[in-house]
């Protein structure tokens, strides 16, 4: 009897502390939670070509979405990133759970998605095509009657090529994998005929072929791919520091703020007192906007880094969305004042 | 005073304290789920979730890898799987997948477990040697990396169907082998340069590797069950038989084997229940099993907690409905009495 009633008082105790606990808790913002923390957690892919990969010769994470991970740290001033790789599909889930603070993840904007998380400003602006054998003879989606399509499992591009594909009438056979690696592996060794994602991927996997000439990216893009930062839903302060953020880094490429600008107090005082909207962005929150072009760059200098001319990967960019709102783009920024 | 032994205080009367016992056990316990009940109200709304299962209804908008068959919760009838379909179809197409590849999975792991099983017990050096090796490599390495190799490098590094690449056929082309998988008595056709199969019955590469994969590597551990089986039994037993004159062969299937059997099934059933939930790599390979068509529900929709609760309890079914299957087996293969 009395160890019953030890059970019974051990265990209304371990629950009622237990609800106490976590009732307790009461409503942090993420960024008071990783500034505790001094660490910011960032989800990214970490086997796309060009958006996230382990850069060969340093070991380190690179990339155009590991980029802007940095930037958000050097933003609100945290010195680390540790990067969590994430599939399409588990994304959100981790987002949601919280176990990553926020995802850069070649992620679109849609509205269901947006009833359960909140997005940032777009960094890229992509649209879903195709990449063929260069032999095949495909140059479009109505060439596709009966054609076997790799894709990821969980993506937009998963829906939208059963959508244009049903909307055709045409039969297909459709094989999803995990990660984009995957899809390009199976598509690259006969697997498919196809491999349908974001344009962007296609280009940046394409040129790591070993022979890029035996593929092409086709057709007109058949979807609007909107990609931006992903963040939990109603925390309007971490919200501010990672649009902003993204909004800096933009700013700073209208004000030809380089990452060799931002270092040198002297050249940054010079543009200050020449133009009053630059003056703005550099004393924004303690420089927290130089901060992150120090770390990275404006969006120019990430964008050349991985998708320039230059580049393996390259993805041209004048003429485009993803060029500045006074160039006819869609990248603008907002004022800092 | 002396009191009567028939009345005895309600404290201390054995039945009723079992019974108090039995009452504050539930009471507890339902304290305790009403704890956690409350406990995960207030954090779904803390985190801002709130549970709906109406999405469940809505139309999933997607393919599967494998076509295949899935219940109309409408009519509760079969129905072959498409993408109007809703969002619970498509999970319960990737059951029936899952289903597939679990039955046809530990029929084969069954049939490669026990003859490496009796091949290490075998005196011929060489193929208790042999069944030793192929024990240790494939229990000591990961399985998603077997799967791995099985796929991308087996199964997708059969013939393309390429003009120089030709498909591998057999019977006129009856039987037609490429690196999409195993066609048997569909027609050859040449599509984007490719000679591909269209009709007839069809297994696709990232089935028989999945299948394959989760065989062999379940089968290691069959075997390593069946070879403790069969040392578990006396060597007395075996060697009765024997000088009463049955052959080896004959006294291990007629003998030993029947008594082995007894020992073998609760932990066989373990592996086959291994083998059900391993399944859930098929991810790796691209094929459409349940977890892979729960993903894409709870990445489109965004509902992954219930998604995933639903999954769970799918799978704790399946499982459950595995061990009743093996706990039959093993009340009809008991001794009677024991």
């Amino acid at each position: 009897m009395k160890k019953t009633l030890a059970y019974v008082l051990a265990v209304v105790i371990t629950v009622a502390t237990v609800s106490y606990v976590v009732h307790a808790q009461a409503p942090r913002s993420r960024l008071d939670v990783v500034k505790a923390r001094g660490r910011l957690i960032c989800g990214i892919s970490g086997s796309t070509v060009g958006f996230s990969f382990v850069e060969p010769r340093s070991g380190e994470m690179a990339g155009f979405d590991a980029d802007f991970c940095r930037a958000v740290a050097a933003f609100i001033n945290v010195p680390s990133v540790e990067f969590v790789q994430l599939t399409s599909a588990s994304r959100i889930p981790a987002v949601i759970a919280g176990s990553v603070d926020v995802v850069f993840r070649t992620t679109t904007v849609t509205f269901s998605r947006d009833q359960q998380v909140d997005f940032g400003p777009v960094t890229f602006y992509d649209g879903q095509r195709l990449l063929v054998r260069t032999a095949s003879k495909i140059r479009g989606l109505d060439d596709l009657s009966g054609a076997r399509i790799c894709t990821q499992t969980g993506t937009t591009s998963e829906r939208n090529i059963t959508d244009q594909m049903r909307l055709r009438n045409l039969k297909f056979e459709l094989i999803t994998f995990a990660q984009p690696k995957e899809a390009f592996d199976g598509f690259v060794a006969g697997r498919c005929d196809v491999w349908t994602t974001d344009a962007s991927q296609l280009t940046a996997f394409r040129a790591t072929a070993p022979n890029p000439r035996e593929f092409m990216v086709v057709g007109p893009p058949f979807s609007d791919e909107p990609l931006a930062p992903v963040y939990q839903e109603n925390d309007s302060k971490w919200a501010d520091a990672v649009n902003y953020t993204v909004w800096g880094l933009i700013l700073a490429e209208e004000l030809a703020i380089t990452q060799i600008t931002a270092g040198s107090e002297g050249r940054l005082k010079e543009i200050g007192d020449k133009n009053p909207d630059a003056k703005l962005l550099i004393t924004a929150g303690d420089g927290a906007a130089m901060r992150a072009v120090r770390a990275v760059g404006n969006y120019a200098e990430i964008y050349n880094r991985y998708f320039g001319p230059a580049k393996i990967t390259a993805i041209p960019r004048p003429g485009t969305r993803n060029a500045l709102g006074r160039n006819g783009g869609a990248m603008t920024s907002r004022p800092f004042r | 005073m002396r009191r009567s032994p028939d009345v005895t205080p309600f404290w201390r009367d054995a039945r009723i304290l079992s019974v108090v016992a039995q009452v504050l056990f539930v009471v507890v316990i339902a304290a305790g789920l009403w704890g956690a009940k409350v406990t995960l109200d207030r954090s779904l709304v803390r985190q801002n979730i709130r549970l709906d299962w109406r999405f469940f209804k809505q139309p999933a908008g997607f393919n599967l890898t494998a076509l295949t068959w899935t219940v109309d919760l409408k009519t509760l009838s079969l129905k072959r799987y498409s993408p109007e379909d809703s969002y619970a179809e498509a999970i319960i197409a990737g059951l029936f997948n899952t289903i597939k590849v679990a039955i046809l999975g530990i029929a084969l792991a069954l049939i490669l477990g026990v003859l490496v099983g009796v091949a290490r017990l075998s005196r011929n050096w060489l193929v208790s040697r042999l069944a030793l090796g192929y024990v240790e490599v494939l229990r000591n390495t990961p399985l998603l990396v077997q799967l791995f190799f099985w796929y991308f490098a087996i199964f997708l590094q059969l013939p393309q169907g390429t003009p120089d690449n030709p498909p591998l056929t057999l019977f006129n082309s009856f039987v037609v082998l490429t690196n999409s998988g195993l066609a048997i008595g569909g027609t050859l056709t040449e599509r984007f340069g490719r000679l591909v199969v269209d009709g007839g019955f069809q297994m696709h590469s990232e089935f028989a590797a999945l299948v394959v994969g989760l065989a062999v590597y379940t089968s290691t551990f069959i075997a390593e069950i069946i070879r403790g089986g069969i040392l578990a039994i006396p060597r007395g037993q075996m060697e009765a038989a024997r000088s009463m004159g049955l052959s080896y062969r004959k006294a291990l299937r007629l003998v030993v084997l029947p008594q082995a059997l007894r020992i073998i099934i609760p932990p066989l059933g373990n592996q086959f229940l291994n083998l059900t939930k391993n399944s859930s790599l098929a991810i790796g390979v691209g094929f459409a099993d349940m977890l892979t068509s729960a993903m894409t529900v709870a990445s489109q929709s965004f509902r992954a907690l219930e998604t995933f609760t639903f999954v769970t309890l799918a799978y704790l079914a399946l499982s459950l409905v595995i061990s009743a299957i093996l706990n039959l087996v093993r009340a009809r293969l008991a001794l009677p009495g024991t």
